[in-house]
């Protein structure tokens, strides 16, 4: 019995398309203006346009994106006329790959970078795959992937049928009407709201519980669910006060620990093809702003050792700015993401 | 501006069915028309924006606007399934109920609209990878799900994986 197709088949009746209101809301719909997107920012067809005379000089805007996601991170902090949220992180993701018996490890990782428009105009976008790559880890790697003869594709050690392929990704960028910033996997909360989040670790916890209550999760999610939200806390443009908070309340939940000074651990458990991790939260004393959000291997797995960084996000930017977003150019919004993950089933 | 407005038709009527289906799967019937010709009036101003496959870029409208007003239904709420029958559907979709809003999305884009993987990860904004994951786990907790509600059946899935 596939489940899948069980589900298909109890898939509600379509509801009636009502011909009239479709024909009225059509009418009405392109008998309204269309706003030319400002330029350089959303709007990819003026874009385009604006960018089609410095199409030739586009290793001058990746060096500009390039020297934007270096910015070291240094203004959580909110002056009253900052219009963008602006968040750059360096990814990075470590792939066993060749035979479960002999596997040696690809490294995949990119740049990214988040613009959140907080004014009521309310624009995002998200550049995914910037520099990105795939390719051999260690100089180790590197020749084993050379005797195995540089293969292009490479299967991915304890997967069913996924493959790995190696060489440069393709940015993506995707564009929304934002409505504020994403919990992770949750609700998105408006600039207002996250500014207004508690900044005493209780009642944190409890604006947090009832978000997620809001989001009709069961008991058996709340627990996880508070814990992945309060530590994305400070990658986000939320008070000070909230993220002292956050830090201090994450420090109370089951299953974190202190794992320095300025890292907590929690999360333990499998992560994608490795089977014990746990997840890091590295926090700027200076800041309480986050560092990096990280998977470590608690156990030798795959030729790696106990500690090795299996998974990151090192935040390099978090601020808020009037710096005018780029996007780059030649990518269309909203296209397709270039996934080096293939599936060969 | 005619070359528009005739491409933007045609995407109207070839799409405002299933957009209309997947917001009436979200947030019932009587608002769904409502949200439908939102995700519409926004696809209409970013026009320049829309892909060549624009269904899944329009559920992408259609899913930040149930989000944004938060507007969903519970699912008891939803319009009544196709027809309960001694196939387990009645059990499946309390299967379905009981999973997370996530899982629930997830599987319901593959399941109910029709969406390739590489689509329904752009409704999501994920990466296609990140959503073989999260079908992967999903179908794994729906699986678990159904077997409580009907060990019967659940017994004869041995071939499941």
């Amino acid at each position: 019995m596939d489940l899948m197709k069980e589900l298909a088949k109890a898939k509600p009746p379509a509801p009636e398309v009502d011909p009239v209101r479709m024909e009225l809301d059509l009418t009405r719909i392109t008998s309204m203006p269309r706003p030319e997107p400002p330029r350089s920012w959303m709007g990819a067809a003026s874009f385009r346009r604006w960018s089609a005379p410095i199409l030739a000089a586009s290793f001058a805007v990746a060096l500009l994106i390039g020297t934007l996601v270096v910015l070291p991170s240094s203004n959580v902090e909110v002056a009253a006329t900052d219009r963008y949220w602006h968040a750059a992180q360096h990814e990075l993701k470590l792939v066993p790959v060749g035979s479960a018996d002999a596997p040696y490890v690809m490294v995949v990782e990119s740049d990214s970078e988040r613009w959140v428009d907080v004014s009521p105009e309310a624009r995002g976008a998200e550049i995914k795959q910037l520099n990105g790559q795939v390719r051999p880890w260690t100089p180790d790697d590197v020749t084993k992937w050379q005797q195995a003869g540089k293969p292009e594709t490479v299967p991915m050690v304890d997967t069913s049928g996924f493959s790995l392929r190696v060489g440069p990704l393709k940015p993506a960028v995707s564009g929304w009407y934002s409505h504020g910033v994403e919990l992770i996997g949750g609700r998105t909360l408006d600039y207002d709201q996250l500014r207004a989040l508690p900044g005493e670790p209780a009642a944190l916890r409890e604006a947090m519980e009832q978000i997620l209550r809001d989001e009709k999760s069961d008991e058996s999610v709340m627990q996880r669910g508070l814990l992945d939200r309060v530590s994305r806390l400070p990658a986000l443009p939320v008070r000070r006060e909230t993220r002292a908070a956050a830090i201090a309340l994450l420090k109370t939940l089951p299953g974190v620990r202190q794992v320095d000074a300025s890292t907590l651990g929690f999360g333990a458990g499998p992560f994608e093809q490795f089977k014990v991790t746990e997840q890091q939260l590295v926090i700027d004393p200076r800041t309480l702003a986050a560092v990096e959000l990280r998977r470590v291997l608690l156990e030798p797995q795959a030729g790696l050792p106990a500690g090795t960084v299996v998974r990151s996000e090192k935040y390099t930017a978090l601020e808020m700015t009037n710096k005018t977003p780029q996007l780059p150019a030649g990518v269309p919004v909203n296209g397709p993401l270039d996934s080096p993950v293939i599936m060969s089933r | 501006m005619s070359t528009d407005r005739e491409r933007f038709q045609a995407v109207y009527l070839e799409c405002y069915p299933r957009v209309l289906a997947y917001a009436a799967s979200r947030v019932g019937r009587a608002p769904a028309e409502d949200v439908t010709s939102e995700t519409f009036t926004i696809a209409w101003r970013k026009l320049g924006d829309m892909p060549a496959n624009a269904l899944p870029w329009l559920l992408g409208i259609a899913r930040n606007l149930v989000r944004q007003s938060h507007r969903e239904v519970v699912w008891q709420e939803l319009p009544e399934v196709a027809e309960p029958d001694s196939t387990g559907v009645v059990e499946l979709l309390d299967a379905l109920n009981g999973l997370s809003e996530s899982d629930r999305e997830v599987l319901t884009l593959v399941a109910w609209h029709g969406l390739s993987s590489a689509e329904a990860a752009q409704v999501l904004d994920c990466s296609t990878a990140t959503f073989f994951v999260r079908l992967h786990r999903a179908r794994g907790r729906l699986k678990r799900a159904f077997s409580q509600s009907r060990p019967r059946v659940a017994a004869k899935e041995k071939t499941w994986t």
